[in-house]
């Protein structure tokens, strides 16, 4: 996966957590990150001292300073939402970008070389601002993101690998951290095409632990909890989440929120009612999909599930009674969209190791114009044209031709939108573009509006008046209420004034932050030990003595484990 | 695009198929690959979107010498040419035989057993006492159709385009409005595209022409549209039919449970006894009754007593039904169309059933060569007739096939955990054999794989470590947690499988269902009033934007 620049690696920044990947011998294989882990939280953190911390620590510090974290950032990109970590305040492209940075260089140590390019993974239901954000996170970083693929399509290249001899048609329901993204998809004869992708992009495995959070609020009265009750709440109910994937049952035990103890037992039949909205909103982007694609529940082969959140035994046995058979789960759900995006990363480089697979993939949402009818005598302004249909097989092309409404009319305007609604209100606006027209009767003149959206996502609009050879062209790139090219490179410029904390202390701040996370929620004399060990290790830390500093450190990281899985 | 630009880009002539559409296409772009050469992807992948559904499906036979004269050929007069009578002497050129493809069903279940297919069968059984168990008498088969017809026939045939038959078939029908098959046809086509409405009002004009055929369907989709009468004539021609309808229907279920009942007293022949389980497991696919079962045991056991020891088709079905009946868990839909299609009727035809496309269609492209392979087992080791069939391996091959024809690794474990219920070690030496030996069939067959035989639960990617190295202690980890996970999701399906275990999410899946036909519906109301708009803004057209000229 070389290019004279440097790797191509594929990267999945998930809402919850982000993996890297590269292919190697022709199987896709997920880079260790700095802590010997291959998922990094998508989580970042401010100290004391302002360093940025990025992944585990940081994550571990969402229950200690709330404050001063920042997780599932991923959800507001493309808005102009702002997180304060400490005196600074970060845009989610910003904190993307941070996010970004920690992983390449993680990547970059493991494979000992530099990494010049990546693939990039976003949910299917992602407009274009999103898309563009992403994108300025990538150039924050530095990072030169040409690519971004749908996490559904890239699941469907890690299950199109693998199968390519076969065929058959499968469908891939990916419910992550934070989106649910599910992805028609037919392989034959060594060709992966795509055939439809929907989705939530609001629906995950974090709302799944928020509705539970929230029963729990419910059940023992709670209101108007602190941020750190509530996040160490929330802990537990994760917990628990997961633990009934595998068991019947499972304990929800805090001490001292707010002043009480909290201590629920939650079974599988207390779920079934809990997730029942959030299980039922799973329904339509299956619907749209199928009828999308054109087919029906019994025309599909098979039933792939990705995605962390699946492991939970409710939407396996929901997706079961869907589509009447059993869900395979042919790849490891947390790997499976990073192993995509290498193969993808593969595949745009023209590498050798995909040479006999040929992947399409489908324009995600619509895009058209507006326009007007007259209706008998009536104006009707604001309707939304649809040019390039979503579900078109991409690179694609398509025009429509649009008429003058008034006489000796002398402007047209060509405003361009994205979305699946009648009015353009209800869509986003993607850019516009004003063209002289020759001024004739109404009606008389035609122009051709001609919608190109190509593999790297990137909407062009040529605009040609019908019988003249006059073109106008316009490239959408940033959008209104995006960031503009000034702010990225001055982003980009204060990315590398950022101090990040440094990477050889790394295993040492790891395992202090998670220690620390651990001694919160012990009493007494457990915690009383514990403490002594922890202090311990500070001590070490200011000896330099690096012999010290591990032997404390591994007995503190064993002893962390240990005290957690009591719990 | 224009379709002559499409069918240049992808290089085919003017005759050609939506199929050699693909076709090229598939060929076409690992050349202009997407990532390497896009415009040309695009190019092709416009022309393939504008053929697919403009192309027919079958190729079109070079019309005949006197084609024209087609439409006013008499139905019952020789065909035209000289050729096909010479040539191709078809004795009985129905509709049904041009194709094999066309879906058997009850309905059809009496000219199939007329048909040459089982000559053992003497007249002797055919003729049944008592009128109960006459068949239903259809109507009699034209002899000839015009060349139109027969191209028309063809191509409604395959029902993958349904839009495309369906015209065709109305078109027939407009025309030759006494032909039952088209009419009958049209009718599954409806019924299986889920339109179900209007299945019914196909069947309620078909009535209306004078075809009673229709009255069984009615029953069950629609019984306020027949008459007592009516009823009661398909009643006396085919009373297990209109028993199997009134099932299917919930309208009457426990009358056609009697009906059932009733028959299975009246045995007489073997054919009785197979008609009658093949209509218990028919009506069993839609809910299992302790009921039936017994009706199906009793019958079963019944049959033994009046077989002949022999191979072929009616001992298959006995071992299967006692097999079947034996089970406490009830089967799916699937398994019970299958194997009853499979079996009663040669395999040659399978009814259209739930199985997944590419499955149903290795099975069609393998049953003879499955039947055979399962009349051999039975004839080698020759069963004598009082003789306990539960020894030896010869039982087993019952199961064998059965996991073989529903091709389903749940159907493996549901037999297997059947077996330990029996405490009888399952044939599974038997059963790599018998694969092996379908595998070695095919490759000398020239036949191409089909890879619905694997396993799909050991084949992950996890499961090839690469040569030298052995699993490293993460890979390790992981394939336990999925090994795991499939424990848990196999004690998932076992829990499904309970009927009585109906929570929130069999709500949720019914929910879905309903609304999958709901969400049919209202796309093809969608269609209607689209069309209705669109001609109310023609009429009231000034300037309508993004009309005309899709290039």
């Amino acid at each position: 996966m070389r290019t004279e620049e440097g790797i191509t690696v594929g990267i999945d920044l998930g809402t919850t957590n982000s993996l890297v990947a590269i292919l190697r011998n022709g199987r896709p294989v997920v880079l260790e990150n700095s802590v010997g882990n291959l998922l990094t939280p998508s989580a970042v953190s401010v100290d004391e001292d302002g360093n940025i911390l990025v992944g585990g620590p940081a994550r571990d510090r969402a229950t200690t300073h709330p404050e001063r974290t920042v997780e599932r950032f991923k959800r507001d990109m493309g808005t102009d939402k702002r997180f304060s970590l400490g005196k600074k305040r970060y845009r989610p492209e910003e904190l993307s970008a941070i996010l970004l940075r920690e992983l390449v260089e993680a990547a970059e140590a493991t494979l000992g070389e530099k990494i010049k390019e990546a693939v990039v993974t976003v949910p299917a239901y992602f407009g274009d601002l999103q898309r563009q954000a992403t994108r300025d996170a990538a150039k924050i970083a530095g990072l030169k993101v040409e690519r971004i693929i749908n996490e559904p399509t890239a699941a469907a290249l890690a299950y199109g690998l693998h199968e390519r001899e076969r065929e058959l048609q499968a469908v891939i329901l990916d419910l992550g951290g934070g989106t649910f993204d599910i992805t028609v998809l037919e392989i034959v004869d060594g060709v992966v095409e795509i055939q439809s992708s929907a989705g939530d992009a609001r629906l995950g495995g974090e709302d799944f632990s928020d509705a539970l959070l929230k029963w729990v609020e419910d059940a023992e009265g709670l209101k108007d909890l602190n941020a750190v009750d509530r996040a160490r709440l929330r802990v537990a109910c994760d917990r628990a989440k997961r633990q009934l994937g595998d068991q019947e049952q499972a304990r929800i035990a805090v001490f001292d929120i707010d002043g009480r103890d909290i201590e629920r037992t939650i079974t599988r039949a207390n779920t079934a009612l809990i997730y029942q909205e959030l299980l039922g909103r799973m329904r339509l982007p299956i619907l749209r999909a199928l009828r999308d694609a054109e087919l029906q529940v019994d025309d599909i082969d098979e039933v792939l599930l990705v995605g962390g959140a699946t492991r939970m035994r409710e939407v396996s046995e929901l997706v079961t009674k869907l589509f009447n058979r059993l869900p395979l789960r042919s790849l490891p759900p947390d790997e499976a969209v990073a192993m995509g995006a290498a193969i993808q990363a593969a595949l745009k480089i023209d590498d050798d190791q995909v040479s006999d697979m040929v992947v399409t993939d489908v324009a995600p949402f619509t895009v058209g114009v507006s326009s007007a009818a007259v209706v008998g005598t009536r104006e009707v302004s604001g309707l939304f044209s649809p040019i390039l249909e979503r579900g078109t097989c991409i690179p694609a092309s398509r025009v429509e031709r649009f008429f003058t409404m008034v006489d000796n009319q002398k402007k047209i305007l060509i405003e361009v939108f994205q979305g699946e609604h009648s009015t353009c209100k209800e869509n986003t606006k993607l850019g516009e573009y004003t063209m002289k027209v020759p001024p004739k009767r109404a009606g008389d003149v035609a122009v051709d509006v001609r919608i190109s959206y190509d593999l790297n996502g990137i909407i062009e609009v040529e605009m040609n008046i019908a019988g003249s050879s006059r073109k106008e062209h316009l490239i959408i790139e940033r959008n209104p209420g995006q960031m503009s090219e000034t702010q990225v490179k001055k982003a980009r410029e204060a990315m590398e004034k950022l101090k990040f904390h440094p990477r050889e202390s790394l295993p040492n701040r790891t395992a202090l932050s998670r220690a620390e996370a651990v001694y919160q929620e012990l009493r007494g004399e457990e915690r009383l030990i514990f403490g002594a060990l922890l202090a311990d290790f500070r001590g070490a830390l200011e000896t330099q003595d690096d012999n010290l500093i591990q032997t404390l450190r591994d007995a503190l990281n064993n002893a962390t484990q240990q005290f957690s899985v009591r719990r | 695009m224009k379709i002559s630009d499409a069918l240049a880009t992808l290089g085919l002539e003017s005759g050609a198929t939506s199929r050699d559409a693909r076709k090229a296409y598939l060929r076409l772009i690992k050349v202009h690959k997407p990532e390497t050469d896009p415009e040309g992807f695009a190019k092709v992948r416009e022309a393939y979107d504008t053929l697919k559904k403009r192309l027919p499906r079958n190729a079109v036979p070079e019309p005949g010498p006197l084609s024209g004269a087609g439409l006013e050929t008499p139905v019952n007069t020789p065909p035209a040419f000289e050729g096909s009578r010479q040539e191709n002497p078809v004795p009985n050129l129905s509709p049904m035989d041009l194709s094999p493809e066309v879906p058997t069903d009850p309905r059809d279940f009496s000219k199939r057993e007329i048909d040459v297919s089982e000559p053992e069968l003497g007249p002797s059984e055919r003729a049944l006492d008592g009128a109960e168990l006459e068949f239903g008498s259809a109507k009699p088969m034209p002899v000839q159709f015009s060349r139109e017809i027969e191209l028309a026939w063809e191509r409604v045939s395959d029902a993958q385009y349904p839009m495309g038959t369906r015209k065709e078939l109305k078109q027939a029908i407009e025309t030759h409005p006494e032909h039952f098959e088209f009419r009958s046809e049209l009718f599954e086509i409806e019924l299986e595209t889920g339109r179900k409405n209007k299945a019914i009002d196909i069947a309620i004009e078909g009535l209306r022409n004078g075809h009673e055929e229709f009255v069984v369907d009615l029953i069950e989709f629609a019984p306020s549209e027949v008459t007592e009468e009516q009823v009661e004539r398909a009643f006396e021609q085919d009373p297990l039919r209109v028993a199997l309808a009134w099932i299917r229907s919930n309208d009457q279920r426990k009358r056609g449970i009697d009906v059932l009942e009733n028959a299975s007293r009246s045995l007489k022949t073997e054919f009785d006894c197979d008609r009658l389980v093949f209509t218990i497991l028919n009506a069993m696919v839609h809910r299992s009754s302790r009921r039936l079962r017994d009706i199906g045991k009793v019958t079963v056991e019944f049959r033994k007593q009046i077989a002949r020891p022999r191979a072929g088709d009616a001992l298959l079905i006995n071992t299967f039904a006692e097999e079947l009946f034996a089970l406490e868990v009830p089967l799916s839909e699937e398994t019970c169309r299958v194997f009853a299609g499979a079996i009663l009727n040669g395999g040659d035809a399978i009814i259209r059933t739930s199985l997944p496309k590419n499955v149903r269609k290795a099975l069609k492209a393998q049953a003879p060569m499955l039947r055979q392979l399962v009349i051999e087992r039975f004839e080698a080791p020759a069963p004598s007739p009082g003789s306990d069939a539960s020894s030896g391996p010869s039982m087993h091959w019952g199961w064998i096939l059965f996991i073989v024809v529903s091709c389903s690794f749940r159907a493996f474990r549901a037999c297997d955990r059947h077996e330990r219920n029996q405490s009888r070690q399952i044939d599974t030496q038997g059963l790599i054999e018998l694969r092996r030996e379908l595998e070695q069939y095919r490759q000398s067959q020239g036949v191409p794989e089909e890879t619905y035989f694997r396993d799909p639960v050991g084949e992950s990617p996890l499961d090839e470590p690469a040569l030298d190295e052995p699993r490293n202690p993460r890979e390790q980890a992981l394939v336990d947690e999925m090994e795991a996970t499939f424990e848990r999701d196999r004690a998932t399906q076992e829990s499904l499988s309970n009927e009585a275990d109906r929570g929130a999410l069999d709500d949720l899946a019914e929910e879905f269902r309903d609304e999958e036909e709901q969400d049919q519906a209202r796309q093809r109301a969608i269609e209607r009033t689209s069309r209705q708009v669109l001609e109310i803004l023609e009429r009231n057209r000034v300037n309508v934007p993004g009309t005309v000229d899709r290039r």
